[in-house]
Formats: structure tokens, sequence, C-alpha cells
């Protein structure tokens, strides 16, 4: 312990006394691992940071397992009920129910249904006013908690709002509370608010017994989870057979539910390469301290070969260098602190204001807390072994005799190991500046393609099966600032066409005759359905270019016949979405083909590659709006007149959102690897400049009889820059070739096709175009050392120790 | 054989050949004597003869190509590095030309730095030895104070204290007084006699004929090897004589 305080000690002092060496590293060790560190508190977030309720591993959820295929069946209200009623499992329950999303004040909030006691079983009390109790949820009353986060961004933090009356859609709500800041009611993210459970059957207009929730208690004390499953199943299987005569098709899991999710290999696939790419900065940054290290080794020989003369072991002189490494590290690690709240507040700003498109962002800044800290720590001793052991490995490795008479050995001046790190930082910016370009050459490539219809005044509109359909279509027509409407089936169905070159499966559309208007499908021969032809039972057909290459290539599809067969290698496909078949109908129009839209690598409403004709009251059929002004302004006039119909179940997207999504989901890597990479790349450069200068300094003498022997200025910068170029060059080849091999790996797996689609892996203008971005900046850093080198007088050079 | 008999240091046929590249240069080539508890040697010769190779050697720092060193009666000469530093904290002190004192650290902790490369000795006792050296060479007052507020002669005094500090068997001090005036040098010199008289154990290079007479027995080193008062004269003298005739033929070419 005598020992440390006294390597403690001396560590502060010398940390002291050359503040510019301790700035240097504490800012660019910071840097490296406040990013990581960031990373780290969303994935703390996610996995590990409980809830901020009482006793969270008490917690289990009820929930119905995943089929094999489609959707599981819901766990009903009924069903939550029943349990409470018929076991003893939970000493206390609630039931959570459905999200909705709603106009509260003028702005679109969500928040699900819970039951009144929801709050209570929890353990937590509201930070201003009060939690609803069951006596409101059974009285149905029309009341609302909101979260910290809705609080402060939608009401700013107005302090008289408890009692206030809000207006949520057409209907007033007062609010009773605003629960306490880290509250997140078993989410990752908060909800804007809390409604009754009772109110859920009303405002959704379903049965309340059928309303799907999901059940989530404490365990009854001394039951274990899996005594509490082996139960649940039990009575499980006994309710179904007794209600519905038969086996539940899937068992009902109990699993722990503290508000986070497991982290499970989906979870590691997102967040290895997140930490690998905030991981290069650091990496690179210790890159660089470790050169600094190197170099100030070198200065230290003496005081090393002294202590070592003293009989000093070798590892107790690297022992204190590694405490005077530690304590730069932890220092670091309280500045990277505070660079992760920066960058995670950069990162929820930028996502949430600029990333519209892709719907409504709801991020807030994951709460710091003791893992974090530790994480920290922990990266800052791992850290330290990157950085420093080397250097002190090196530092420590004198010749006695030599270096206790201020000569510095030959081997001291490490330039392999210097040029190794150089490569290392060199490769870390190519790499990360390529994805930046790959991503953003994607982007582009994204925002370029044209889905092949009108984007600008355009909107979808999906109607619920509903007997109110008509009215809502009235609704919709009547609204001032819609121009045009159009029906169309939602999904493409698949059929057998027998054209020219026989049986072809084909998929096709049943669309209403407005439809080519609103969405701009141009005809490039032909004509349109007629208005008389709005009947699925209308003979007649418009098929696209590439279908009437397909099945008439050496024919004029005008006029011709086609037949349609069911596919017999298809399911049948929902009721309604297909006329009677088989079916004749002559082909009166070619379209262009409709290339769709992309999203997440896949096609979404991509073009048929026939249009029968239906008309827009047919049930299940989706409609395309065109609109006057701006879309957005449409989608909220409707969804204000809708909701009076039935709320939450008109969905309406305009498509210029749609065609924007992928270029901004491609975006997120862009920024990211592109800040990262302008991160790498600065660390890198300053790297090199003084490692370049650092040598040019050292070599002083021998630059001087370079000088004396006939060398010009240009040879000797030459000869400088030559020097500085061989680890970049090998970083540059190492840099390109890790992506590369990396998206060769990405095609070798099932997801290939998908990838593939989205990015271009293997753009070589993206590849070009950073590798010479990173020669450009590595010759500019390089040259005033060069030209430095180049200027030395000869005279005073070699009058140079 | 007798304990007082016994020698401290007994070198018998050691050599020290450097190799760069291809070229050997023999640095010792062959040298015996012994060091007797309470011995007070100066090392002479000229520039180049091999004299702080000899004092490196004994002090443990560099090892011998060749030949025996019985420290103790200990052979020493093929020790690892870890075993030789512990014997360097622990038998030898150094007294460096150039003091070679930690710029970073006060005096107070420069003498106490032996000590704390050594186990079992608590911070009380490391205090009291570094008081008890200091006050031998008269620098108590100066414990806070860093080696660069002091003067050359100062500095000297604060490494032989650390030389001194862990009681070491015997102290190498190689041209002790070779950055210092002539004041501060008879005065680190008359340092040392005290020690000596104090029955420490010195082993001085120097190329001052000034300062060797002040230890008991001078060794004479010519080209690696240990010669008499006598011969080092003659060899100087046909050293002297050759560089003139090649001056002198040079000259004529």
């Amino acid at each position: 312990m005598d020992t440390l305080l006294r390597d403690l000690r001396h560590a502060c002092r010398a940390l002291v006394k050359t503040p510019g060496v301790t700035l240097t590293v504490v800012t660019t060790l910071a840097l490296g691992l406040g990013l990581v560190a960031a990373v780290f508190s969303i994935l703390n977030l996610m996995v590990f940071q409980a809830d901020a309720v009482r006793a969270p591993e008490e917690l289990y959820a009820v929930l119905r397992q995943q089929p094999a295929q489609g959707e599981p069946e819901p766990f009903t209200h009924a069903q939550h009920e029943a349990l409470l009623r018929e076991t003893d499992l939970f000493a206390d329950a609630s039931a959570i129910g459905p999200t909705i999303d709603r106009w509260v004040e003028g702005q679109r909030m969500e928040g699900p249904f819970v039951s009144g006691n929801f709050f209570r079983m929890l353990g937590v009390s509201a930070a201003r006013g009060r939690v609803f109790t069951p006596a409101d949820d059974l009285a149905g009353n029309r009341v609302l908690v909101l979260s910290q986060l809705a609080w402060k961004r939608y009401f700013a933090s107005d302090p008289g709002i408890i009692g206030r009356a809000i207006r949520v859609n057409d209907q007033r709500f007062d609010v009773l509370g605003v629960m306490p800041d880290g509250f997140r009611g078993l989410r990752l993210d908060p909800p804007d608010f809390w409604l009754p459970l009772a109110l859920a059957a009303e405002l959704r207009q379903v049965d309340r017994d059928a309303l799907a929730v999901m059940s989530v208690g404490r365990l009854r004390p001394g039951l274990s989870q899996a005594q509490a499953l082996a139960q649940l199943g039990t009575w499980d299987q006994r309710r179904a057979v007794e209600t519905l005569g038969a086996r539940p098709a899937t068992s009902l899991a109990l699993e722990p539910n503290r508000g986070t999710v497991p982290l499970s290999a989906d979870m590691l696939l997102v967040f290895l390469p997140l930490f690998f790419a905030f991981g290069l900065i650091l990496l690179i940054g210790c890159a660089n301290v470790a050169n600094l290290l190197l170099a100030r080794g070198v200065v230290r020989q003496r005081e090393v070969g002294i202590r070592l003369a003293l009989g000093a072991a070798r590892h107790r002189i690297v022992r204190q260098l590694l405490t005077e490494s530690v304590l730069l590290a932890l220092l670091a690690a309280a500045c990277g602190f505070g660079v992760s709240r920066l960058v995670l507040h950069a990162v929820v700003r930028f996502v949430t204001s600029s990333l519209a498109s892709l719907g409504d962002i709801r991020l807030a800044v994951p709460p710091p807390d003791w893992r974090v800290a530790l994480f920290l720590i922990a990266a800052a001793i791992v850290s330290t072994l990157f950085f420093a052991l080397a250097p002190a490995l090196t530092a420590t490795r004198v010749e006695l005799v030599r270096a206790i008479h201020g000569e510095v050995a030959h081997h001291a001046r490490p330039s392999r190991a210097r040029n190794t790190l150089v490569a290392l930082q060199v490769m870390g910016a190519a790499v990360l500046l390529i994805c930046a370009a790959i991503f953003l050459r994607s982007s582009w490539q994204a925002a370029a393609t044209s889905p092949g219809v009108r984007t600008a005044d355009t909107m979808f509109v999906s109607l619920p099966a509903s007997p109110l359909r008509g009215a809502m279509l009235d609704t919709i027509r009547g609204e001032p600032s819609v121009a045009m409407v159009a029906a169309a089936t939602p999904v493409a169905a698949n059929v057998l066409v027998t054209g020219a070159t026989g049986k072809v499966s084909s998929s096709f559309r049943l669309v209403s005759p407005e439809y080519f208007d609103v969405l701009g499908i141009d005809l490039a021969r032909g004509r349109g359905f007629a208005p008389g032809e709005r009947t699925a039972t209308a003979s007649v057909a418009i098929i696209s270019e590439s279908a009437a290459r397909t099945l008439w290539p050496a024919q004029d599809p005008l006029g011709q016949m086609l037949t349609l067969d069911p596919d017999p290698n298809l399911a049948a496909p929902p009721e309604g979405t297909v006329p009677p078949l088989p079916r004749t109908s002559v082909v009166v129009g070619i379209a262009r083909d409709v290339a769709g839209f992309r999203l997440g690598g896949q096609k979404v409403l991509a073009g048929p590659d026939l249009y029968l004709p239906i008309t827009a009251e047919t049930a299940g059929t989706s409609l395309a709006l065109r609109v006057r002004g701006d879309p957005e302004l449409t989608r909220r006039a409707l969804s204000e007149r809708l909701s009076a119909l039935a709320p939450d179940t008109v969905e309406m997207i305009p498509l210029r959102e749609l065609a924007r999504a992928e270029a901004d989901l491609l975006k997120i890597p862009f920024w990211l690897t592109l800040v990262l990479g302008a991160l790498a790349l600065f660390l890198t450069l300053s790297g090199l400049f003084s490692v370049l200068s650092y040598l040019v300094a050292q070599r002083t003498r021998e630059i001087g009889v370079r000088h004396a022997l006939g060398a010009t200025r240009g040879r000797i910068t030459a000869l400088a820059l030559a020097q500085a170029f061989r680890p970049v060059g090998i970083g540059l080849l190492a840099g390109a070739l890790l992506p590369a091999a990396v998206g060769a790996l990405l095609l070798a797996t099932p997801a290939a096709e998908l990838i593939g689609q989205t990015v271009r892996l293997f753009d070589p203008l993206a590849y070009l175009a950073s590798l010479l971005l990173i020669v450009a900046a590595c010759a500019g850093a390089a040259l005033l050392p060069a030209l430095r080198a180049g200027s030395i007088d000869p005279l005073v050079a070699l009058r140079t120790d | 054989m007798n304990e007082a008999l016994r020698p401290l240091i007994h070198l018998e046929d050691l050599k020290k050949v450097f190799l760069t590249d291809e070229v050997e240069t023999h640095a010792l080539s062959g040298v015996h004597f012994d060091i007797r508890q309470g011995d007070y040697i100066a090392i002479e010769g000229p520039s180049g003869c091999g004299k702080s190779t000899l004092l490196s050697i004994l002090g443990l720092l560099d090892t011998p190509s060749g030949g025996r060193y019985l420290l103790h009666d200990e052979p020493v000469e093929s020790l690892d590095n870890a075993q030789r530093a512990h014997i360097r904290n622990r038998e030898i002190g150094f007294i460096f030309q150039a003091f070679n004192l930690i710029g970073d650290l006060t005096v107070y902790e420069n003498v106490e730095l032996p000590l704390t490369y050594r186990a079992g000795i608590g911070k009380q006792e490391r205090k009291e030895r570094v008081h008890e050296a200091l006050e031998r060479v008269r620098m108590a007052h100066r414990l806070r104070h860093y080696p660069a507020q002091l003067s050359g002669g100062q500095q000297q005094r604060v490494a032989v204290a650390r030389a001194l500090v862990g009681k070491p068997s015997i102290l190498l001090a190689d041209e002790p007084t070779g950055n210092l005036d002539s004041k501060n040098g008879e005065a680190v010199m008359g340092l040392l006699s005290e020690l000596h008289d104090g029955g420490a154990t010195i082993c001085m290079v120097t190329h001052d004929p000034r300062y060797s007479a002040y230890a008991d027995r001078s060794i004479h080193m010519f080209d690696g090897r240990i010669v008499d008062e006598e011969t080092l004269h003659r060899l100087r003298e046909e050293e002297d004589r050759r560089i003139a005739e090649h001056a002198r033929t040079g000259r004529t070419e």
C-alpha cells in the first residue's frame, strides 16, 4: 500500500509537471472512452437498467408464446381477470393494455391503458399530483397521468399542469399527476401518458373482455419461477379445455419484466458493430497516446536507468509507469463520462429532429448509473494496457550503462512500434470513412430512386374492415384538402396468367379507375379503366410494361385476351382480394412499371404485373389520396374527423415520407460513421504529425550530415515524407481490405440479398474517395515536419548532440 | 581463510568484448584483482582504457564476457537481471560523475529511493536512515529541495547520501569530481575520505592523479589490462611517440 501511494504521488507529480502531455492524453482518451460509454449507456438502459420501481426483480409478465407461423393468440382481459381469480400465482398483478396515439393539445402523443392498480403494484408514486387508482379505473374517469418526459417536452414543465383539463383528440381529460424522472412504466422508453384500462374498451370500441393485455405482477412469496410457470400452464390448459373445448395452440410463458430486454443474439448483432465502430476511436486514441508515451520513454531513459542502477527490479518500474498511465486513464474516464452525456444528448437531438420521416421517434437520453461508471473504469484500465504496457516495457528495456550516462540507445527509438501504431490508426480511419462513404452513396441512391408514383401530394389511407367504412369514405371525400380518392387492394395477389408464352405466375391488384391519375402512373399505351368498368367482374385489364414484355414478347398486348387461374403453388389469398377465378380479361392498357418504395431493404408497394378494376366502395381496399397542399395537414385534418367515427383504426401515411424513409434510414449509419471517421482521421493526423515532428527532431544530426553530403532540400523533404507514408500505405491497404472482407462475409449470409440491395458494399467510388481523402490529409499533416526537415541548417544540425 | 583477509570482491581473468557489426573491441582483457573490506581503491588510466567498463561490471550494471567475479565469495557474473538488481540494491552504492539525481524527486525522495526498492523496510526506518545519511553528508537542511535548486557540489553530496543510505558493502564512484569545480571536487573527495575513515569500502574511477592520491591503493589500466605504474608510464610514452610519428609522417606525405 505504501508503495502504491508513493507511486500515485509520483504519478500525480509527473502529470502536473507536464500539463501539455497530460491534457493531450486525457483529452484523447476521454473522447474514445466517452464514445464507448455512450454506446454502453444505451445497452445498459435496454438490458441492465431495471425500471425505477420497487423490487423490479419480483416482477413477471404472462405472455402467449409465439407460434411457428403467424401472430400469437392474444392474452385477453378476461383471461387476465380469470388468472387472478382462479390462481394465487401473483401477490399483486396489473393489466397493461394496448398503446394508443392521440393528438393531445395539438401534439401527437402515445401511451398505454393500464389497470387502476398499476402504479400501486409497481410501488411508484407521482412526482406531482397523484397516480390513478382502481376507483378511477372502475368509474371510467377521463383522467391521465403524464410521464416526466412528456410533461417537460410538451407542457414546458408547466407547474400548474395538475388538474388541468386537456384535449385528447376531441375529448376532455384531466391530468392527475406527473410521474418521476426515470420511471418508464416497464418499457425501454417512457410513454407520454397512462390512461385507465376501463377507457380502452370505450376509446377503441372493442369489447373489454376481448381486449389484448399483458399481465404483470409480483409472484407470491416463496413461489419460484418454475413452480409458477407449471401452475400457469396447468391453469391455461384447463381453462382452454373448459371454455374452448381444446388445448391452446401455444402455451403461456412467464418472463421476468423489469422494463428491460434480454441480452439476445439479435441485440449483440446490433451492439457489436456499434462497439466496434466507437471502439475504433478509442483504439486510435490509444495508439496516439502510446506513440506519445514511446517518445516520452526515450526522454525518461536516464531516469529509468538510474532507478534500475539503484536496484529497482524492471517490473517495479513498469508498475510505476503503469500507475501513471492508469491515473491518466482514470482522469480521462471521468472526463469521458461528460463526453458520453454530450454525445447522447447530441444523438437524441439529431435523431428526433432530423429523421422525421422514420416516424415519431421517442428517444430520451439514457440516465447514467453505477454500471456506466464501472464500465468506464474497466474500459480505462483495459485501455491502459493498450496504450501503456508496450511503452512501459520499451522504456525499461534500456542499456543500463549508456542510459545512466544519458545516451539514448538505438533500440529505445522504437520505430517499428511507432509505424505499427500509425498504420493501425490509418486503418481505423479508413474503415470508418469507407463505411461513411458507402452509406452516403447508398443513401443518395435510395433518395434518387424513383418509386414510379407521385409522392409530393399523395398519401395512403388504410381503412378498417368495419360497417363504418362507407361513412369514413364519405368523410375523406368531404375533406376539402382531398382532391382525388382512389382505391386498391392493400397487397398484390398472385395468379397464373396465360399469355402468348404460356402460363406465368403474375401479381395483380384490384384498383379503382382513379388509381392511375391519383398516383401519376402513366399509361404507356392504351387507356385506363372507364367509369363503367368499376367492377371486379369487368373483363378488362391493364398490364405493366414488364408484364407486357413477358406475356407477349413478340406481339402487341393491346386487345389480347388473358386468362387468370388460381396459382396452385400458393395459399389461397384473403377473401375479397381476388376476383372470381378463372376469368378472362382483355388488355386495354399498358402502364409504366412501378418500382415501389424501399424500406430496410424490403420493397414496399411495388407495382403489380396487372391491374383489374374495382370501385372504391369495395370492402377491404385501401385508399390512395391526392391532396391539395401539405399532406401532413390533410393527415391531421382527417385524423381529427375520422377519430370521431372510429378512433385509432385508420392509418395514414404521406407517400413522401415513404419515399424518404430508406434514405433517412441510411443517414443514421452515414452520420455515425462520418462523425466517427472524421474523429478518427483527426486523431490519426495529429498522431502522424507528432510522430514525424518527433522523428525529425531526433534525426536532426543525421539530416545535417545528409545536407553536408550534398542532399538537396527537396530530397530531404521527400525522404521524410516517404518515411511517413510507409505506415500510411500499409494502414490504407488494411483499411480497404477490412470492409471489403466484411462485405464479402455479409454477402455469404442469408441476409445477403437484403444487404446487397440496401447498401452498395463494394462501391469503388466510395473506396477511392475515402482513400484519396486520407492520403491528402496525411500528406498535409506530414508536409510541415517534412519541410522543416528540409530546411534544417546543417551547421546547427551538426553541432546538435 | 581468516574472515578479515577474505576479499569482498575477487576478479579473475575478467574479460569484456563489445561486438559492433563485425568488429570486436576488447574493453577488458583478463583483469585480476581483489578488493577487501575497508579498501579505498582508485582505478586510473587514460580515456578508453576500460576503467569505466570495469566499474560497470563491478557494479553489476554490465556483465563480463568471460572470467569470474566473486562478491562475498559468491559468483555473480552470470546472474539474471532481477538477481543483479537485488544485489545492486543491497551491496552496492553508486556515485556517478553526473550525479544522476532524479529531477522530479526531492532530496529526501532521491535518497530514499534505494530503500523503496527493498522489501521489509518500514516508512519510519526509511525516514531515520535517510536523515542519518543526509546528516553524514551535511545536507539534512535541504530535504525538501529539488536537485535543480542545489549547486553541483551539493547534488554530489546528496548522491553520496543516496549511495550510503542502503548501507552497501562497497561504494563505487565513477569520476565523482568530473562535473565539479576544484573546490567542490576537493570537498567531495574529503567526504569520501571521511566515509572511508568510518569503515566504508570505496572503489573510485578517476583520471586525475590529484584525486587518486586520496585512495590507499591505485590500480592502473591500459588497453583493458591492469598494469603497474612503471609499465603504465612506459606504455603512455610509447603511445605518445607513436602518435607524434604518425602526425609527422602524415604531414610529409
